[in-house]
C-alpha cells in the first residue's frame, strides 16, 4: 500500500505548503445535503451516477449542437501502471478530480493544473491477480464528508483523507479468496457507505453491505440469495445451492430520498448450469428495493428466471419521473443484459413495460405484456452435457452491460449503449462441476458470435412513448457510458478509441476525437472558473480486451471549448533523489 | 505422480530462476543446465485432467484456441518454460500467477492437455 503526496519539483517546500493551503480539495466537506441535491449541483460531479437518480445528466450548458465542433483537449494525463484498462467515473468537487484507475488505483487531480496532488497504490498478496477473471478493472469512488471512498479489488473498503490521501479507516469486506472482489463506487446514502460485491463467476452468495461512513463499522449485511426459510427460498432447491448462488450486487444502486428506498441490481446466479439450482432462483437477475438504514429487502423484481446466459441485471436503475400511458408515474428503468429495456412502478415494484433493445432475442418467446414474465424457448437453455447450443441472442455479454445509460429529463430520452451479438454455450457433463472456493464456478464454455456487420448502436430511448427515438450504429461493440447535458449534446465514445460528441435530439454527429485507446469508461462534465469541462477516460481493458486487439491506454483527457490550463510552477513529474542528486563541489 | 527429474512436487517448490518473485519458486537438482520436461506428456489420465483443469481456469482468457491470452495449443514456450510461466505469471501482461492455486503437477497435466490437440472441444 503506497499512499504518495506529489513533492513538486521546482517549488521549495515553503511555497509548497502555500500551493497545498490554497489547493482545492479544501472547499468544505460534502454533506449529505449536497448528495441529496446532487442534481442542482450544476458545477460538480460528486456521485457516480452524477445524483441518486443516476441520470448522469448535466446542467451545463455552454458546450452545444452548435459549438461542440470547437471541443479541443485542455489537458490529459497518464495513469500509468500496466494498462490494464479504465472503466470509472471520475468524480468533480471543489476543483479536484478523483478518480480510479486499473487495480483500483485512486487519483486526485487538480482539476485547473492536470497535476496529482494525490495518489494511491494498492498492493495485492500473491495470487490475488489469478482471482481476476474479467480483468483488473475498477469503476470509481464516493465522496462523503471530508472522505474518499473507494474499494481495493480485493475486497476492502478504504476512507482516504480527501485533502491528502491518507487513510483515514480501512475495513474489510469479504476474504478475496473464497472469490470475492470488489471495483464498483460505493453509493453513499445518509451516514451509510453501501457497498455492492462481484464474484458471481465464482460461486459466491451475493450481498449489499452498509459500513458506517465515519469509522467504518459494518452496520448491516443483506444477502441477495435467500437461507431456507426466508422469502423467495421456495425459489430454490431444497439443498445447498443458494450457498453458492451467486447474485452479485457489482454496480452501483440508485436512491429514492423521498421515500427512502434503495434500488440495486443483482447478477446472475451460480453456476450456468441452470439444472444445479432450479427454479427461479430469487433474487438472481432482479432489482431490488431495500430500506438503506436496515437493508431490509422492500421488495423486488426478476427479469430472467433460472438464467443459464449470463443476463446479469446488475443494470443501476435510473430513477424516471415520467408519464406512461397518460398517467404520472414514479418509475425506474432498466436496461437489461436480456436485451430488453424495462421500465417498472418504483413505489411497488409492479411492471409497466418493456421493449426489446436488439433484435431477434430468442432466449424467450416473449415477456408477458402484464408482468414481463418471460416465456422460455427450452430450446435455447444449454443442458448438461448435450452439446453447444447456438446461437443465443443476445450473447452473453448481453444486449447491454454494465456501461452506464443517461437520461435526459428535457428530450425523455434514455441514452443506453446497445450490442447486436450472439453466443454458443456448452454445458458440461453432469457431475464434471465442483465447487470449490476461488475457483471459476459455471460450467459451461461459451463462444460469442459476430451476427452481421455492426454490433455496436448508441440508442435513444424515448420512455414515455415506449420506443427507440435514433440509433446510431457503430462497427465494434459500444462499451462506453454515456453523459448528457442540459446544452443538448450526448457524450460517450467506442471501442476504436473516438471521444463522441452528439446531438441528443438527433443522434448526429457533432464532433470526435481520438484519443488513442479504446474508451470503456463514462464521461463527465464540470464547470471550472466559469467554463464547461468533459472529461473521459480512455483504455481497452476488461471485457472488451477478450474481443478486440487495439492498442491498450491509459489516459484521462479532458476537454473545453477554449479551455485553460493552469500549471502554476507544478508538474506530474519530480527528480529521483537518489538517482540525480544535486551536485554538491 | 512425478514431476520433472523424477522430482517431487514439494521438492520442486524452491528456486527455478533466482530473478523469479518469491511467490512460487522451486529448485532444480542434477545440473542446473537440465531443462525441466513435462513427466505427463502423451499420458490419458494427465492429459484429461489438464483439461479439467483449463476449462476451470485457464479457457476464461484463452479460450478455445487462444483469445485475450495466446493461443495455448500453438505455443512455443518450452516444456520448462510453460510451467513457469503459469507459476509465476508473466509481467506486464494480464497473465496472474498461478502458483498458489496449482500445483507444479497440475500445470503439467495442462501443458500436456494443450500438447495433445490443437483447440479446446467439450
Amino acid at each position: 500500500m503506497k499512499t504518495t503526496m506529489m513533492r513538486f519539483a521546482i517549488a521549495a517546500s515553503a511555497a509548497l505548503a502555500a500551493v497545498l493551503s490554497a489547493s482545492p480539495g479544501s472547499a468544505g466537506p460534502v454533506t449529505t445535503d449536497d448528495l441529496v441535491k446532487a442534481q442542482d449541483n450544476a458545477g460538480e460531479w460528486v456521485m457516480y451516477g452524477r445524483d441518486y437518480r443516476n441520470w448522469r445528466y448535466s446542467p451545463l450548458a455552454e458546450i452545444t449542437p452548435d459549438n461542440a465542433a470547437k471541443l479541443t483537449p485542455a489537458w490529459a494525463m497518464s495513469t500509468g501502471g500496466q494498462f490494464g484498462g479504465l472503466e470509472a467515473t471520475p468524480l468533480f468537487h471543489a476543483g479536484v478530480l478523483y478518480f480510479t484507475a486499473d487495480y483500483g488505483r485512486v487519483f486526485a487531480v487538480d482539476a485547473k493544473s492536470g497535476n496529482i496532488i494525490w495518489h494511491y497504490e494498492p498492493e495485492y498478496e500473491d495470487g490475488f491477480n489469478a482471482m481476476l477473471c474479467c480483468g483488473p478493472i475498477h469503476r470509481g469512488l464516493a465522496l462523503k464528508g471530508d472522505l474518499v471512498y473507494s474499494m481495493r479489488l480485493d475486497a476492502k473498503l478504504e476512507a482516504f483523507n480527501a485533502a491528502d490521501g491518507k487513510i483515514a479507516w480501512e475495513a474489510k469486506i469479504d476474504e478475496w479468496k473464497n472469490g470475492v472482489t470488489t471495483n464498483s463506487a460505493p453509493l453513499v446514502v445518509g451516514d451509510h457507505v453501501i457497498v455492492g460485491v462481484s464474484g458471481g463467476e465464482y460461486g459466491v452468495r451475493g450481498y449489499l453491505k452498509s459500513f458506517n461512513a465515519k469509522t467504518g463499522a459494518l452496520e448491516w449485511q443483506t444477502y441477495t440469495i435467500p437461507a431456507p426459510g426466508e422469502t423467495g427460498s421456495e425459489t430454490w432447491p431444497k439443498d445447498d445451492s443458494w450457498k453458492t448462488g451467486g447474485g452479485p450486487t457489482w454496480l452501483t444502486g440508485s436512491y429514492d430520498a423521498e421515500t427512502n428506498t434503495l434500488y440495486w441490481g443483482v447478477g446472475n446466479p451460480g453456476s450456468w448450469q441452470f439444472e444445479q439450482h432450479l427454479g427461479d432462483n430469487l433474487w438472481t437477475d432482479s432489482t431490488l428495493a431495500l430500506d438503506p438504514d436496515t437493508g431490509k429487502i422492500k421488495w423486488g423484481y426478476q427479469y430472467t428466471p433460472n438464467d443459464s446466459w449470463d443476463y446479469d441485471a446488475m443494470a443501476t436503475p435510473i430513477l424516471i419521473d415520467t408519464t406512461i400511458d397518460g398517467k404520472a408515474t414514479k418509475t425506474w428503468a432498466v436496461s437489461s443484459r436480456n436485451g430488453y429495456f424495462y421500465v417498472l412502478d418504483r413505489t411497488d415494484g409492479k411492471f409497466l413495460y418493456a421493449i426489446p433493445m436488439v433484435e431477434n432475442i430468442n432466449w424467450t418467446s416473449g415477456l408477458d405484456p402484464k408482468t414481463g414474465k418471460p416465456t422460455i424457448n427450452e430450446a435455447m437453455k444449454p443442458k448438461q452435457g448435450a452439446g453447444q447450443v447456438q446461437p443465443i441472442v443476445p450473447g452473453l455479454e448481453g444486449g447491454t452491460n454494465w456501461f452506464p445509460p443517461a437520461y435526459d429529463p428535457d428530450l425523455g430520452l434514455f441514452f443506453v449503449g446497445v450490442n447486436q451479438w450472439g453466443m454458443g454455450l456448452t454445458s458440461w457433463e453432469k457431475g464434471k462441476l465442483q465447487y470449490k472456493p476461488g475457483d471459476l464456478y459455471m460450467g459451461v464454455d461459451y463462444q460469442m458470435y459476430r451476427m452481421g456487420e455492426t454490433i455496436g448502436h448508441i440508442r435513444a430511448i424515448d420512455v414515455a412513448n415506449k420506443k427507440v427515438a435514433w440509433d446510431v450504429p457503430s462497427p465494434l461493440p459500444v462499451f462506453s457510458g454515456m453523459l448528457v447535458t442540459k446544452g443538448g449534446v450526448l457524450f460517450t465514445g467506442d471501442q476504436r478509441g473516438r471521444f463522441l460528441a452528439l446531438d441528443a435530439k438527433t443522434g448526429k454527429e457533432l464532433w470526435k476525437f481520438q484519443t488513442g485507446s479504446g474508451i470503456n469508461a463514462s464521461p463527465i462534465s464540470y464547470e471550472l472558473d466559469g467554463k464547461q469541462y468533459v472529461a473521459i477516460l480512455s483504455g481497452l481493458g476488461g471485457d472488451p480486451s477478450f474481443y478486440y486487439s487495439a492498442p491498450k491506454g491509459g489516459m484521462l483527457w479532458v476537454f473545453a471549448i477554449d479551455g485553460k490550463v493552469d500549471e502554476g510552477g507544478a508538474y506530474n513529474a519530480e527528480v529521483i533523489e537518489k538517482m540525480l542528486p544535486a551536485f554538491k563541489q | 505422480m512425478l514431476s520433472g527429474r523424477g522430482l517431487s512436487a514439494a521438492t520442486l517448490a524452491l528456486c527455478l530462476f533466482a530473478a523469479l518473485p518469491p511467490a512460487v519458486m522451486w529448485h532444480r537438482s542434477g545440473s542446473a543446465d537440465e531443462a525441466l520436461t513435462d513427466p505427463f506428456l502423451g499420458q490419458p489420465d494427465a492429459i484429461a485432467a489438464g483439461k479439467q483443469t483449463y476449462r476451470s481456469i485457464c479457457y476464461v482468457c484463452h479460450h478455445s484456441a487462444g483469445g485475450r491470452g495466446p493461443n495455448l495449443f500453438a505455443t512455443k514456450l518450452s516444456d520448462e518454460r510453460f510451467l513457469e510461466t503459469v507459476i509465476n505469471g508473466r509481467k506486464g501482461t494480464q497473465m496472474p500467477a498461478f502458483g498458489l492455486r496449482l500445483s507444479p503437477d497440475e500445470v503439467w497435466q495442462v501443458h500436456a492437455f494443450v500438447k495433445s490437440t490443437d483447440h479446446y472441444a467439450n
